[in-house]
């Protein structure tokens, strides 16, 4: 090596971006606590299935465990059932395009939110991701206790990156980009109900 | 394509031209400003989570480089490849270089408002790669060939016989059918295939998480969810001011984003992705494209605080009365026309005049942006630096002076209450604009000239 | 109390009654001088986005009031430019900034008025100018989850045999918005046409407010289309006289505009 050669370096953009920011020395503003908010009302059960109503959801409350896997038959009639709770017996395989054509999946919900009716599915507990939107109807299994007031204390139970993929559900599909005509059933599901296990 | 008008007096004239088009746009505009309105009031602490969420942006905007490196730190450690593009030919560049990788073809994309900022799909169309949006909204304008002229509603300015017709010609369906859940049916099962045959997926991104490495994908349709979760290869697109620092800090704009788009609680899906599933990929494409200039500018740095609900366009009278293609940026309404400017000062130059500085942006503005002072702002800079209606710039210069000399002042509105004394005709000539649909007051005797007489 | 009556330049020239009924008003409250050489705010410079342009009228504006302990004038929108704008345009103001007030604000904040003695027997809607609504909170803003006290409103009612109509959109803007209602007509008569057609509806024989230029920009529509209502600005109906027959009031509008 003889002496020093001066390296050109062209700057990549992640180079570029980051000096960008840098070379501005912002001044530090200060990060927020976030409080848990209160809830609308005394009785966060009674909230949670009015949220639901108005959604369009239709709510199944039920003490006996029996009673979901009577209901699952009887929709089974209707069309092809998948569902991943192995105790019910929809486990066959699934592929794309059997997928397609599903009626009903039935999956677990992890919890519930009182404030906008959505409810927490576990993308990965689920054989395939695509259950979440891709039977014509959903079915989720929620236990009756697990019903938080809102967003904020849901993310003090929710832990996203645990899943690979998870998503709060809050009703069936829907879509008014027609003339704000509201439409239940753009490409996920046409209905949900959700079956509350006490 | 949609008509590029050359400023928005322009595109607002046109639109104008059918009146009762006009009623109805902005009849469906209010209607969504109402539902808007009834779900904030359920919510007690509206006011104080709007504020909570500006300081956690304003926090995050001030230490962006550390929460993208956490980020990127992160989502890699989940396994999801990430990319930087600082303008929005490398991030064209950097996704059709992951499609062609897996020899895509076809492509279902799903809401995404910096795509159509970049316009990936002429690009990717050059490119033998067909792309299919697939939110109703925008796959009805991408069949119409035309841009979307809302944010969150993309076909809010078609009325359903223009979507029966587009379907009837496209997917077969019925002639002279408008019934929207029977063409909503027609657009399922078309997409369906096309979610099924997808090599590729790529959606937007709403919020990233610097500590999780993941992010957020709202929708109320579950394209998202659908074609995300089908295809081997998912690509996420983002502006590099999606990053928010903490998991907790969803709950906040979670609750603040869907009423103040659509006045729903929340949307039917809000969908987080941390890890691809085994054998698949997911790729995330960070883009610059503007924005650290934008975060360079104090007055304006505030705007890239956006969550791009379309609350500002629905509650904004001018927006509501003259459409989405009015506005010559792909983001129309209030807040594309604080973020034009900041892109081409001169192509842009009459957005920040479209606008009454009526205030209401900014107070719907769940992040609190100051919209309206910021349109004032940018009225300043462009009437300084650029060659904009130099008219109003040399009356304005005129005036100014007058007003600083009162005698002068007092001389100069004698003449004019004599000339609007005169005769109808010389009035209400044609460069009068006022007068084209307004008449003017009628001058009397001056309060001055009262005042004398009877006070001094 | 010294109150510097200050009157925005179009009312002075098209509007003398809306100066005479503020002058009545406010020497019930203190001792008022109303400054000749005043000319204008220099609004109309700075949101067209020459506000340099608009210095030397602040320059004006400081002269004439900077004496006072109170400046008062019947334009929510001409004083919000003095109040946010001033201190920045032309430093030497900032000191005065907080005693410029609108009319109405002044009466209800600092007077803190409980009994107006007028009377005015007539359905009125109050049209709230956005400058005064959302720029100077005299109002509930319906984008806002607040409870604000709508103290126009309260004034009004105040008003012996006022009878307050609500509109449909409680709060939209007319269009006025100074050289938008030139620089885009179009939007600007289209969003003063629907603002009518609310209040013609609601069945209000008047539109009140407190800023008369987008009362100006209404009435040159009602005028053009011969609608069926009026417009009067706030302080004529607060400075009405108790048991005055109503043509007088009818004459005092025609006067007005």
């Amino acid at each position: 090596m003889i002496g020093t050669r001066k390296t050109i370096h062209k700057m990549t953009a992640k180079e570029k971006i980051l000096s960008n920011i840098k070379d501005l020395q912002l001044p530090s503003k200060a990060l927020p606590l976030v409080p848990i908010f209160e809830g609308l009302s005394d009785d966060k059960h009674s909230f949670f299935l009015e949220t639901l109503e108005t959604l369009g959801v239709e709510v199944i409350i039920s003490e006996d465990k029996a009673a979901l896997a009577q209901l699952v038959a009887e929709r089974a009639e209707e069309g092809p059932v998948y569902s991943p709770i192995s105790e019910l017996g929809y486990t066959n395989t699934l592929e794309n395009t059997e997928m397609a054509d599903l009626n009903l999946s039935v999956i677990e919900g992890e919890l519930g939110v009182a404030e906008n009716g959505a409810i927490w599915v576990e993308g990965d507990a689920l054989t395939e991701r695509a259950l979440t939107a891709i039977g014509s109807h959903l079915m989720i299994v929620l236990p009756y206790q697990k019903v938080v007031w809102n967003m904020h204390e849901a993310y003090t139970y929710v832990e996203p990156r645990q899943s690979g993929y998870g998503v709060f559900i809050s009703g069936p599909s829907k879509t008014a980009d027609i003339e704000q005509s509201l439409v239940k059933g753009a490409h996920g599901a046409k209905s949900l109900t959700v079956f509350i296990q006490k | 394509m949609s008509t590029q008008y050359k400023n928005h007096p322009a595109g607002a004239k046109a639109f104008n031209k059918n009146p009762e088009r006009v009623s109805w746009h902005d009849k469906a505009l209010w209607f969504v400003r109402e539902k808007r309105d009834k779900a904030t009031h359920g919510i007690p602490e509206w006011e104080e989570l709007r504020e909570i969420a500006a300081q956690i942006k304003a926090h995050t905007l001030s230490h962006l480089d550390k929460y993208l490196l956490q980020f990127e730190e992160q989502a890699q450690a989940n396994g999801i490849h990430v990319h930087w593009a600082k303008d929005a030919q490398e991030h064209n560049d950097i996704v059709l270089s992951i499609l062609q990788k897996h020899n895509v073809k076809n492509v279902v994309k799903s809401k995404s408002m910096l795509t159509e900022e970049c316009s990936l799909n002429p690009h990717l169309n050059q490119h033998d790669i067909d792309v299919v949006d697939t939110d109703l909204g925008e796959r009805i304008v991408q069949l119409a060939k035309e841009h979307p002229s809302h944010i969150v509603l993309p076909a809010i300015h078609k009325k359903k016989e223009e979507v029966g017709e587009l379907f009837h010609e496209h997917l077969n369906t019925e002639k002279g059918a408008t019934d929207p859940t029977y063409l909503t049916r027609a657009a399922r099962e078309h997409l369906r295939d096309k979610f099924l045959q997808a090599d590729a997926a790529i959606t937007g991104v709403n919020f990233a998480v610097a500590e999780s490495g993941g992010f957020v994908v709202c929708t109320n349709e579950g394209n998202v969810d659908m074609g995300a979760n089908l295809a081997p290869v998912h690509i996420a697109c983002m502006g590099i001011e999606k990053i928010i620092p903490k998991v907790e800090h969803l709950g906040v704009f979670l609750r603040l984003l869907a009423r103040s788009a659509t006045g729903q609680a929340i949307t039917t899906y809000s969908s987080h992705f941390h890890k691809p599933k085994g054998g698949k990929e997911m790729h995330i494409v960070l883009v610059d494209n503007g924005r650290t200039e934008q975060l360079s500018r104090d007055d304006f740095r505030k705007s890239l605080n956006c969550i791009r609900c379309g609350a500002c366009m629905n509650t904004c009278p001018i927006y509501r009365r003259s459409g989405g293609h009015s506005y010559t940026y792909t983001i129309p309404g209030p807040i594309g026309s604080i973020l034009s400017p900041g892109k081409d000062l001169k192509k842009h130059s009459s957005l920040p005049f479209a606008s009454t500085l009526c205030g209401s942006c900014s107070d719907v503005c769940p992040v609190k942006i100051d919209i309206h002072t910021q349109l004032y702002k940018w009225r300043q800079i462009i009437m300084e630096e650029t060659n904009y209606d130099p008219a109003k710039k040399l009356s304005m210069k005129m005036a100014g002076k007058a007003m600083g000399n009162p005698k002068l002042f007092k001389m100069i509105s004698k003449v004019g209450n004599t000339f609007l004394k005169g005769p109808r005709v010389l009035i209400y000539n044609p460069l009068n604009t006022w007068g084209i649909k307004r008449e003017l007051p009628v001058p009397t005797q001056t309060f001055d000239d009262w005042y004398k007489k009877n006070n001094s | 109390m010294e109150i510097g009556l200050f009157i925005p330049c179009y009312i002075n020239q098209f509007y003398p009654e809306v100066a005479k009924a503020t002058l009545k008003l406010l020497q019930k409250y203190g001792n008022v001088t109303y400054p000749l050489s005043q000319t204008c705010c220099g609004q109309p410079m700075a949101n067209s986005g020459c506000e340099k342009d608009g210095v030397d009228a602040l320059k004006v504006f400081y002269d004439n009031f900077k004496d006072f302990d109170y400046v008062v004038g019947p334009s929510a929108s001409c004083v919000l430019h003095v109040r946010e704008h001033g201190a920045h345009l032309y430093p030497t103001m900032a000191p005065m900034i907080d005693k410029v007030f609108d009319l109405t604000e002044f009466i209800y904040d600092v007077i803190k008025e409980k009994e107006l003695q007028a009377e005015f027997p007539h359905k009125v809607a109050i049209h709230k100018s956005c400058h005064g609504l959302r720029g100077m909170r005299l109002g509930q803003c319906s984008e806002r989850v607040t409870c604000d006290v709508s103290k126009q409103d309260v004034l009004v009612e105040q008003v012996t045999g006022v009878t307050l109509i609500q509109p449909k959109r409680a709060d939209e803007c007319c269009g006025f918005g100074g050289t938008f209602s030139v620089s885009e007509p179009d939007i600007s008569v289209r969003m003063g046409t629907d603002r009518l057609k609310d209040y013609i509806e609601s069945g209000a024989e008047y539109i009140t407010s407190g800023d008369m230029s987008c009362l100006m920009h209404l009435d040159g529509i009602i005028q053009r289309e011969k609608l069926p209502i009026k417009v009067i600005h706030l302080a004529e109906i607060l400075a009405s006289e108790i048991n005055s027959t109503t043509t007088d009031k009818e004459k005092a509008y025609v006067n007005a505009v």
